[in-house]
């Protein structure tokens, strides 16, 4: 996965439309590079945003009706066109295993409830930039 | 009444509902609006989460940066309980049951039902009642 090169396109992932905002709102007031803020109510929706319009960051929730978060995370890591996607899971999870998974599959981590910093630090753990 | 229970609701509260907790309550189970998030895994049941309607309101005002002289939607109040109760869900099973790997259903509107392990949280802005409730 690569550094994106300018502001960053971004699509948060959360079946609850209260915490779409408040990820939305964190992510605007982070101090990072963005252009745009899509949302998507599931994996599936997520999927078909990223295939209409170019996306740098993913920020996934993990239970969600439709698809959850761990089949759309592994359906992008198999599509040529989608797989080196930055993608940052925001979850209650607390299962080490089930964590471990998502950072196999090249995903970042933070734990709800989260605060803003926590989640402006993995995002620039996985860029590879400082905070 | 259950301290784990308690201190997880008052923590996630604080942390992501920009409550202000005051400790535990001993009154009637606030009555205005629950939710349920059934969950599956190593052990199988029910989180219940009961609030006041003017701790929901507040709830609701502060995770949309809604103003404090426009009212609050019923939607917006239900929603903002619900994603409260998910994140009390997820983050008390692993605490209080046995841990592993938990599926969370989608949180719905539910009927209050005593049982289980139970906490009452008097919060500056009204009242939170939790009920964990395994099969």
């Amino acid at each position: 996965m690569t550094a994106p090169a300018g502001p960053l396109e971004v699509l948060v992932v959360d079946d609850n439309r209260i915490m779409r905002d408040m990820v939305a709102r964190s992510v605007a007031m982070s101090g990072l590079p963005i252009a745009q803020v899509r949302q998507a109510a599931d994996g599936r929706q997520a999927l078909e945003a990223l295939r209409s319009g170019w996306t740098d960051l993913v920020l996934l929730d993990l239970n969600m009706p439709v698809m959850d978060g761990e089949t759309f995370l592994r359906e992008l890591r198999a599509d040529t066109a989608l797989r080196d996607t930055l993608v940052v899971v925001v979850s209650t999870e607390s299962s080490g295993a089930r964590i471990e998974r998502l950072r196999a599959l090249g995903a970042g981590f933070v734990h709800k409830p989260f605060t803003p910093e926590a989640l402006v630090g993995e995002v620039h753990r996985l860029i590879g930039g400082t905070p | 009444m259950n301290e784990t229970l308690l201190n997880i609701l008052a923590q996630v509260s604080e942390q992501m509902g920009f409550l202000t907790p005051l400790g535990p309550a001993d009154g009637a189970v606030p009555g205005d609006l629950c939710i349920a998030v059934r969950f599956r895994g190593p052990s199988a049941g029910l989180v219940l989460l009961a609030a006041s309607r003017p701790l929901a309101e507040a709830l609701a005002r502060n995770l949309l940066a809604i103003d404090a002289g426009d009212p609050v939607a019923d939607a917006d109040a239900v929603d903002a309980l619900k994603e409260l109760a998910n994140i009390v869900a997820g983050n008390c099973l692993p605490q209080l049951l046995q841990d592993g790997e938990y599926h969370l259903e989608s949180p719905q509107a539910a009927a209050w039902n005593a049982g289980g392990e139970l906490a009452q949280l008097s919060c500056a802005e009204g009242e939170l009642a939790i009920a964990l409730q395994v099969d």
